[in-house]
């Protein structure tokens, strides 16, 4: 069962059922857009599942709904068995605490340096001494492969990919069960890319996570994912495994994936 | 037909639910000291430049249109207390809150629209901390405590350069200005007038917070919000200024001329 908000800075504590998330008949509209229209997925625990498809098919409002940050119109989103569809804004405080995501800018703090961005929830949850703050900072920015001297910097000095790995230092820091990732590598170079798709497998394995990522780079999905969930037309049509997805008997799967192929054979 | 009025209902229902939001992290606003204290220098010390020269301008061109007008009728001894009234009472409070929502109120919008189009306001509340309790409350808390500040300065600023213009320049008696300022500037003003000052900064804060805090996720966005937020906080300022003059209780017996 998921801990309560502060009553331990670990709240990962794991939730026992099969499932991190499960989502079931969630639709969602905005005015005349039904993006939504009957989703159904479960997330295993300890997996890296990407969930993909084009532009405008609602990937990202559906992570925003499994934040709780946004309310589905109908259906449910359960999270380490608890529903946040239609919990309380306290509960739904307390269940986001068991999620990190990293925005697909890093949406790191402008005006702090990258000190205060690692250490934001360690002293606004546990109200750490300097000692402690600058212990696991470094410990931090070490697991995603900088080092403490990063930390006197401000976001504005940083590269693409190291803006991505403070965000994720920031998103770990209370050591969350869920990982989610919003579009980790649009943007990026190869090289980096190849950096963040390392350090999201690295990440998972390290503090024993469920990662959920956003993502329509069908490459770096076929080479990552150990779930693979394709969205379209406001439904899922295709979950499972990766190599499934080119014997799929639906072609808008078959084709989707296949043109990420085909691009890199040119 | 209808779609203005419902428009017209959701704005005062989204602000009215944005001010409750805000009001409820006044509770826990000892833990956000040091966030007020820095949106005060930002507020305040940083706007002391431009009421500076603001006080200047305004303080001089109402000492020089008033000696004109006095002295047609011989009663350019009545410039001290003309300058000090108007501004104290009306000048001094609503130019410092045009000039601060201008600068501090736009900034606000554009930095509270920057971090909602980036998403910062959603990682916010991901790391679990309230963006009212930790964007807003500290916003409209220095906006109060600085703007009835400003005003004071403003006032001191105009009342001096009044007194440069009416007496170094155009010869009007130095210590009749004085005297006659202070015959007709009594506490009561100076209180009214940073009333006023505190209702402007609240109402600076407040739509700068609110219109940023709800921009459009695109840079245009940003833009609009700059916008809208100095535009309704002039407006509210100059109306809000009729309302509280009409209204405040004011007793001008102190102005009755018994000819000393």
């Amino acid at each position: 069962m998921a801990t309560k908000a502060g009553s331990s800075d670990n709240v990962g504590e794991r939730f026992n059922g099969e499932y991190a998330v499960e989502i079931n008949g969630l639709q969602k509209s905005f005015g005349p857009f039904h993006v939504h229209q009957g989703i159904n997925l479960k997330v295993r625990k300890g997996t890296i599942t990407y969930i993909m498809g084009g532009s405008g098919v609602g990937k990202s409002v559906l992570l925003k709904q499994i934040m709780g940050f946004i309310r589905p119109d109908a259906g449910k989103v359960i999270v380490n068995g608890e529903s946040i569809h239609e919990a309380s804004m306290r509960d739904t405080k307390r269940i986001r605490h068991s999620m990190g995501v990293l925005f697909q800018n890093g949406a790191l703090f402008d005006s702090l340096s990258v000190y205060d961005n690692v250490s934001f929830t360690l002293k606004e949850q546990l109200h750490l001494p300097k000692s402690e703050l600058d212990a696991r900072v470094k410990s931090l920015l070490e697991s995603v492969g900088l080092t403490f001297e990063h930390s006197k910097k401000m976001p504005a000095q940083l590269s693409g990919g190291q803006r991505k790995r403070i965000a994720l230092a920031r998103a770990i820091a209370m050591k969350p069960s869920i990982m989610m990732y919003d579009e980790p590598t649009t943007g990026l170079d190869p090289l980096t890319t190849d950096m963040v798709t390392k350090l999201i497998r690295e990440t998972n394995d390290q503090y024993n996570l469920t990662s959920i990522v956003i993502s329509h780079d069908t490459n770096v999905a076929l080479d990552v994912a150990e779930e693979l969930a394709f969205l379209k037309d406001g439904i899922v049509q295709y979950v499972g495994e990766p190599k499934g997805v080119f014997s799929d008997q639906n072609p808008d799967v078959r084709e989707f994936f296949a043109s990420g192929r085909k691009r890199l054979k040119l | 037909m209808l779609a203005p009025v419902i428009r017209y209902l959701r704005f005062w229902g989204e602000l009215a639910s944005f001010l409750w939001q805000t009001l409820t992290g006044l509770k826990m606003v000892y833990r956000r000291f040091p966030l007020i204290v820095q949106q005060i220098d930002f507020i305040g010390i940083q706007s002391l430049t431009i009421l500076t020269f603001s006080g200047i301008f305004i303080g001089a061109v109402m000492s020089f249109q008033t000696y004109v007008a006095l002295d047609l009728f011989g009663m350019e001894s009545f410039l001290g207390a003309s300058v000090g009234l108007a501004l104290s009472r009306e000048l001094a409070p609503v130019f410092a809150g045009i000039m601060v929502a201008g600068r501090a109120g736009a900034a606000i919008a554009a930095e509270i629209a920057t971090m909602r189009v980036t998403e910062q306001i959603d990682a916010l509340d991901a790391l679990g901390t309230d963006p009212y309790d930790y964007l807003i409350t500290p916003r409209l808390i220095a906006g109060v405590f600085s703007l009835p500040l400003l005003y004071g300065y403003f006032l001191l600023v105009g009342c001096l350069a009044g007194y440069f213009v009416g007496v170094v320049i155009l010869d009007a008696d130095g210590s009749i200005f004085w005297y006659r300022l202070a015959w007709a500037v009594d506490i009561n003003d100076i209180f009214q007038g940073s009333i006023k000052a505190a209702i402007f900064g609240f109402f600076l804060s407040l739509m700068g917070c609110f219109y940023g805090f709800n921009a459009n996720n695109n840079a245009q966005g940003v833009g609009i919000a700059t916008n809208r937020a100095v535009v309704i906080t002039s407006l509210l300022i100059l109306f809000s200024d009729y309302v509280l003059t009409a209204y405040l209780p004011y007793d001008p017996s102190n102005l009755i001329y018994n000819g000393d």
